[in-house]
C-alpha cells in the first residue's frame, strides 16, 4: 500500500466530518444534498482503502454500489427540491414550517 | 472458471419476483392512452392487491403448506440470500402491510385527485425493497434493497406534489433520511475495515470479537454505534426522531400508515440481524445503547403526543415511542446471559412487529376515511361524535385505541405482555417499570380520540361514505386485534418457530 | 516517501480544501463547482490506491452526472441574487461533532490500529486487470445485489419523473 492505512482513514474521516458539518450548519436543501454525497465519498475511500489493506475486492464492489445509490438519491432528492419550488419559491429548509409541534 | 450463478437460486426469490413483474405491469398499463386515469384506476389497484396475494401464495408453492410450518433455512446467490424463517416471517408482515395499505388507498387517491399508477408500483417496489432486506445476509444487499425501500418512500411521502404540506414532508423526509444513510454506510465502510468482510455472520462468528481485541478497536467501536445511529433514524428513536412528525402528518395518509409499519418493521429486522448475527459478542455494549434510546423514545414520544392536536401527529409520536417498546426485546437478546432469555426477547420483537402493524393500520385507515373533499380529517377534533355519525367505525377506533394502549383483551396486550417480560428476564426490571409508567401516560391521549368519539356532539352531519377495500381493511384488522387478542397462542407459535432458524448464539 | 504517496497526500489535501470551500462557499453554483473538485480529487485517490475502475466510474457518474444534475437544478430554481446568510446556529451540535472527530483521530493515530489482518483472499492486480476483476464480482459473488440496485435506479427514475413533471 503506498501510505499507511492510517493515513487514508484521517482523510475519509475529515472529509465525513465535513460532510456533517455541512448537513448541519447549512440550510440550502440542495448544499446540504452536497453535503451528503461528501459523506458517502468519505466512506468509499474507506472501503477502497480497507480494500487494498486485506487485498480483497469486496470495498471496491461496495464502492461501485455506494456510487449507484448516490447517483439515484440525488436524482429523487432533486426532484423533491423541485416539486418543493415549483410550490413555495425557496429551498432553504428553515423557511418550510407549515407544520408544527 | 466457475458459472455465474446458481439457476436454482432464481426458485428463492419467487415471492420478490412476482412482484417486481406486476409493478412492471402497472407501470405499462398506467401509461396506456387515454384510459391513463379514470378507467385503468380500479384494475391497477386491484392488480397491485392480487399481486400481494400471489406473492403470499408463491411461499406455499415453495415449500408447501407441511413444509412451511419449519422451513429449513437456504442460502443462495453465494450467500448474499438467506431464506429461512426469521425472513419469511418478516416477508409475511411486509405483504400483509402492503395489502392492507392498497386496500385503503384507492378511495383516498380519488379524493386527492392523485390516483396514478407509479403509486402502486412504487408501493410494490418498496415491499420488494423490505422483502430483500429481510433475507439479506451481507452488508452490501442490506444496503442496496435499504436503500431501494427508502427511495420509494421519499417519493410516496411527497406524491401528491401540489400539496405544500407533502412537498415539506418529503423534503424534510429525504434529508434526514439521506443524512442517515451517510452515517450508516459510514459506520459499514468501518466495520468492514477492522473485520475485512461484510458477511454478517463472518463477522459475528470471531472477526467481531478478534477486532475488539485489537488496537483498531476504537474504529470498530464507532463503526458499530454509526450503524445503531444509522438504524435509530430510520426507527424513528429519540433523538433521531425529528423527521417522523412532519413526515407522518404531511404524507399521503396510506403512505403514513404503510411508513410507520412497514418502514419501521424493515428497520428492525435488520437491527435484529445485523445486531443479533454480526455483532453479536458486543451484546453488552450496544445493549447499553439501545436501552438509552428505548428510555427517551417511550418518553418523549408518549408526552409529546399528549400536546398534539392533529391525529396523524398523535400517531406519529404514539409510533416513536411504540418503538421505544420494540427496542426492549432487542436489548434482551444483546443482554440475555441464556439462549432462552436471548429467543424470548425476539420473539417478542417478532410478534409485536405483527400485532402493531394490523393495529396502526387500521388506526390509520380510520383516518382515511374521514378525509372527504374539503374536508381535511385529520384533527383529533374531527372524530367528535363519530359514535352518533358511525357506529362502527367508531367501535374500529376504541378497538385500535385500546389496543395501541395495551389493554387486556386486545391483541396489543399480548405483544406488549411479551416485551416487557423479555427485559424482566433479561434483568432489566427498571427499564420494565419506564415501560409500564410510559404505557400509563399514553392512555391518556388514546383515550382523548375515545372521549371525542363517544361524549362530543358531532360538529358535521356528513356521512361516512368508505370503500368496499377500506371496509374489507379495518375489518380484518379489528378481527385480528380482538381474535388474537382472546386467543394468541397461533402468532406466539408463528413467532416462536420463526426465530428458530436465526440462532447464531446456540453454538 | 514514493511517488504515489506524494501524490495521495496532494491530492487529499486537495480534496479536502474543496470539500471545505463547498460547504463555506455563499454562491451555490461555486459549491457546485468546488464538489466537482472535490470528486475528481478522491477519483485520484482512487487511482492511487489501486481502484482505476472504481476511479472511471467516478468520474464518469459524480463528476460527469451527479454534478451536471445539481447545475441543472440550480438553473431551475434560480437562486442568483438569494445568497442568504451563511450557516444556521447549530454551533453547539457543530462542536461537538468536531471536537469528537478530532479527540478519535489522535487515538487512533496515537493507538496506531488497523494491524490486524485475517489473510489475503484475492489478488488485486490480477490477470486481465482491475476492471475485469471487479466485473467478474460484480456478475458472480454480487449477482443479487447487482440486481437490486437496477431496481433502485428504475425507482430513482419513476420518482423523478413523477415529482418533477408539472401535471400528474
Amino acid at each position: 500500500m503506498p501510505v499507511p492505512p492510517v493515513h487514508a482513514l484521517v482523510f475519509s474521516l475529515l472529509l465525513f466530518a465535513v460532510g456533517v458539518l455541512g448537513v448541519l450548519t447549512r440550510r440550502n436543501a440542495i448544499i446540504i444534498l452536497m453535503s451528503i454525497e461528501l459523506m458517502m465519498n468519505a466512506a468509499n475511500i474507506n472501503f477502497i482503502a480497507f480494500g487494498l489493506r486485506s487485498h480483497d475486492l469486496t470495498g471496491q464492489v461496495f464502492a461501485v454500489f455506494t456510487i449507484a445509490v448516490a447517483a439515484g438519491e440525488v436524482a429523487v432528492g432533486l426532484a423533491v427540491v423541485l416539486a418543493l419550488f415549483r410550490n413555495r419559491d425557496t429551498v432553504y429548509v428553515d423557511e418550510v414550517h407549515i407544520m408544527k409541534g | 472458471m466457475t458459472s455465474l450463478f446458481n439457476p436454482n437460486d432464481v426458485r428463492l426469490i419467487t415471492p420478490e419476483l412476482v412482484l417486481t413483474i406486476s409493478a412492471f405491469l402497472i407501470l405499462g398499463l398506467s401509461v396506456l392512452p387515454d384510459l391513463g386515469r379514470k378507467t385503468w384506476a380500479p384494475v391497477l389497484a386491484g392488480l397491485a392487491c392480487v399481486s400481494t396475494l400471489a406473492s403470499l401464495l408463491s411461499f406455499v408453492w415453495m415449500f408447501g403448506l407441511e413444509a412451511l410450518r419449519t422451513p429449513d433455512m437456504t442460502i443462495g446467490f453465494n450467500g448474499m440470500f438467506i431464506l429461512d424463517a426469521f425472513s419469511i416471517f418478516f416477508k409475511v408482515v411486509f405483504l400483509l402491510a402492503a395489502m392492507l395499505t392498497i386496500l385503503v388507498s384507492a378511495r383516498y387517491l380519488e379524493v386527492e385527485r392523485a390516483h396514478t399508477g407509479e403509486y402502486y408500483a412504487l408501493i410494490l417496489f418498496a415491499v420488494v425493497g423490505m422483502m430483500f432486506l429481510a433475507s439479506a445476509g451481507d452488508f452490501i444487499t442490506i444496503f442496496v434493497s435499504l436503500e431501494t425501500m427508502a427511495l420509494s418512500f421519499y417519493i410516496l411521502v411527497g406524491f401528491l406534489k401540489t400539496n405544500r404540506k407533502s412537498n415539506e414532508a418529503a423534503l424534510k423526509y429525504f434529508l434526514l433520511g439521506s443524512f442517515s444513510t451517510g452515517i450508516f454506510l459510514y459506520g459499514i465502510s468501518l466495520v468492514y475495515g477492522t473485520t475485512q468482510t461484510t458477511v454478517l455472520g463472518l463477522i459475528g462468528i470471531s472477526r467481531a470479537k478478534m477486532a475488539l481485541q485489537s488496537p483498531a478497536a476504537p474504529i470498530f467501536v464507532l463503526g458499530v454505534i454509526l450503524v445503531t445511529v444509522g438504524l435509530a433514524f430510520k426507527i424513528a428513536a429519540v433523538p433521531f426522531h425529528m423527521w417522523a412528525p412532519d413526515a407522518y402528518e404531511g404524507a399521503p395518509t396510506p403512505v403514513t400508515a404503510f411508513l410507520s409499519t412497514g418502514s419501521k418493521a424493515a428497520a428492525f429486522v435488520v437491527l435484529a440481524r445485523i445486531f443479533s448475527m454480526g455483532f453479536l459478542p458486543l451484546g453488552q455494549r450496544w445493549a447499553t445503547l439501545l436501552a438509552i434510546l428505548a428510555v427517551a423514545s417511550m418518553t418523549l414520544g408518549n408526552v409529546a403526543a399528549i400536546l398534539q392536536e392533529n391525529i396523524k401527529r398523535m400517531l406519529a409520536y404514539s409510533s416513536i415511542a411504540h418503538a421505544g417498546y420494540v427496542l426492549m426485546g432487542m436489548i434482551a437478546v444483546g443482554l440475555g446471559d441464556t439462549v432462552e432469555t436471548r429467543e424470548y426477547g425476539l420473539k417478542a420483537v417478532l410478534l409485536y412487529l405483527l400485532v402493531y402493524t394490523f393495529v396502526n393500520i387500521g388506526a390509520f385507515a380510520l383516518v382515511i376515511i374521514l378525509r372527504r373533499e374539503q374536508v381535511a380529517g385529520d384533527r383529533v377534533a374531527d372524530f367528535a361524535g363519530l359514535s352518533r355519525r358511525a357506529p362502527w367505525a367508531a367501535f374500529a377506533m376504541l378497538v385500535f385505541m385500546l389496543s395501541l394502549a395495551g389493554i387486556p383483551a386486545t391483541a396489543g396486550f399480548i405483544g406488549k405482555w411479551f416485551l416487557f417480560g423479555a427485559v424482566v428476564k433479561a434483568h432489566y426490571a427498571w427499564l420494565a417499570v419506564v415501560a409500564v409508567i410510559n404505557s400509563a401516560i399514553s392512555l391518556y391521549y388514546y383515550a382523548r380520540v375515545v372521549v371525542n368519539m363517544y361524549m362530543k356532539a358531532p360538529e358535521g352531519a356528513a356521512r361516512l361514505a368508505p370503500s368496499w377495500g377500506q371496509r374489507v381493511a379495518i375489518g380484518a384488522c379489528i378481527a385480528f386485534t380482538l381474535v388474537f387478542g382472546l386467543y394468541p397462542q397461533p402468532i406466539i407459535a408463528f413467532a416462536e418457530r420463526s426465530i428458530l432458524a436465526l440462532a447464531p448464539w446456540a453454538s | 516517501m514514493t511517488p504515489a504517496a506524494v501524490v495521495f497526500y496532494i491530492l487529499a489535501s486537495l480534496a479536502l480544501l474543496s470539500a471545505v470551500m463547498v460547504i463555506w462557499s455563499r454562491n451555490v453554483v461555486h459549491s457546485a463547482i468546488y464538489l466537482v473538485l472535490t470528486f475528481l480529487c478522491v477519483a485520484g485517490v482512487y487511482i492511487v490506491l489501486r481502484a482505476e475502475f472504481v476511479a472511471a466510474v467516478q468520474v464518469l457518474v459524480y463528476a460527469g452526472g451527479i454534478v451536471v444534475l445539481f447545475l441543472f437544478v440550480i438553473m431551475l430554481v434560480n437562486l442568483a441574487g438569494t445568497l442568504g446568510p451563511r450557516v444556521r446556529v447549530h454551533a453547539t451540535v457543530s462542536a461537538i461533532v468536531g471536537c469528537a472527530a478530532v479527540a478519535l483521530l489522535l487515538y487512533v493515530s496515537a493507538s496506531g490500529g488497523l494491524d490486524t489482518d485475517f489473510g489475503a483472499r484475492i489478488d488485486l492486480s490480477a490477470q486481465g486487470g482491475n476492471l475485469q476483476a471487479v466485473g467478474w464480482a460484480l456478475y458472480s459473488d454480487y449477482l443479487l445485489p447487482f440486481e437490486i440496485a437496477s431496481l433502485l435506479l428504475l425507482v430513482a427514475m419513476i420518482g423523478a419523473i413523477v415529482l418533477a413533471r408539472q401535471k400528474y
